[in-house]
């Protein structure tokens, strides 16, 4: 199941917790929604890269093992938008639980 | 060319590693289609890493290397919406190479000359039709001041909009920044369909003559809507990509 509007959110949550690359981030959401949560390349990557255009996150590559890694980090802004975002879908959260349960 | 398109028979995977690496490739070249060297080197480095992680973990797990390279292969998801969606923060070659344009403009300043030249020109010539269809058509004589105010408008917007832009995007610099600049290159359309459709609007003697105004400078604004959208890309690209990807022109 792809959650499209919450990946962002996802992923500076996932990096709040410390730098990281791409494919452990993806790991991580996958894992931790129970298997619920599984992006593929073609829509993690874009996201990131989307993100580090707004200034959220920051990149760098590292040479691990004899080959490039990109590592993300979150900046300062970064933290300040996840803070939003989770306002955020915590309301939006509220309200579909509130109409649901009117609905039952 | 298509990536290759495998159809899981049941469990039997006839996917080799060979084949999964080409499999990658395609994958790659398929999303990255038409991107600066840069943007693809980046976007290529990343998905690889990715991809040969997956399969590591996956062997790790015990499943058969033609399965985990099946597998990682339908994670990269569909090439062609993955290339629309890095579009978005990437810069293609001709994105590149309208750059480069707009960047010799803002540093030529005979080229930025002609530039506002044409702006004089085109307001002269469309006032000046605009003055001689009105008489003709419409037996009516408006006032010259009122043509001037037009004219006078028009020039103030060809000439000290752009030099304002102009000086703030040299201030300080050896090189102009494209980033700020850009939007006087852009100003070259805006103000040409401006100017078209007030001259139409003030010459028009009936309602398809300005129909016809409308769709015409409709046009010639959709010419300066990519050069928009490019502009504002490269406003909002991250600083590293920006520099690697514009080659140089970007401070």
């Amino acid at each position: 199941m792809a959650y499209k509007g919450g990946l962002n959110a996802l992923i500076l949550q996932s990096l709040s917790r410390g730098p990281n690359h791409g494919y452990r981030m993806a790991q991580e959401i996958k894992q931790k929604s129970g298997g619920v949560l599984h992006f593929k390349e073609g829509t993690l990557y874009p996201a990131l890269h989307g993100l580090e255009a707004k200034g959220w996150i920051s990149s760098e590559t590292q040479e691990e093992g004899g080959r490039l890694r990109c590592y993300y980090r979150l900046t300062v802004e970064g933290k300040k938008a996840l803070a939003r975002q989770k306002q955020e879908w915590s309301r939006y959260a509220g309200a579909i639980k509130l109409l649901l349960e009117e609905a039952v | 060319m298509r990536p290759n398109r495998h159809v899981w028979d049941g469990g039997r995977v006839t996917l080799p590693g060979a084949e999964g690496r080409l499999a990658l490739e395609t994958w790659i070249e398929a999303a990255t289609r038409g991107f600066s060297p840069p943007a693809k080197e980046r976007i290529s480095l990343e998905i690889a890493q990715h991809y040969f992680d997956s399969v590591a973990a996956q062997m790790a797990e015990g499943v058969f290397e033609p399965a985990a390279h099946f597998r990682a292969r339908v994670d990269l998801g569909d090439a062609r919406k993955a290339r629309r969606r890095f579009r978005r923060h990437h810069l293609t070659e001709s994105d590149v190479e309208r750059a480069t344009t707009i960047f010799s403009v803002l540093q030529k300043p005979w080229r930025l000359g002609a530039v506002i030249a044409s702006h004089i020109l085109f307001g002269i010539l469309m006032i000046s039709m605009a003055f001689s269809l009105n008489r003709a058509r419409n037996g009516i004589t408006l006032n010259w001041i009122f043509f001037l105010g037009s004219y006078a408008g028009l020039v103030g917007t060809g000439v000290i909009l752009p030099a304002f832009l102009l000086v703030k995007s040299r201030s300080g610099r050896l090189k102009p920044d494209l980033r700020k600049g850009g939007y006087l290159v852009l100003m070259d359309w805006f103000f040409v369909a401006l100017a078209y459709l007030m001259s139409v609007t003030i010459s028009a003697g009936n309602a398809q003559d300005l129909i016809w105004g409308w769709i015409m400078a409709g046009i010639l604004v959709a010419f300066f809507i990519p050069d928009l959208f490019l502009l504002r890309k490269i406003r909002s690209m991250p600083q590293t990509d920006l520099k690697a990807e514009t080659a140089g022109l970007v401070a």
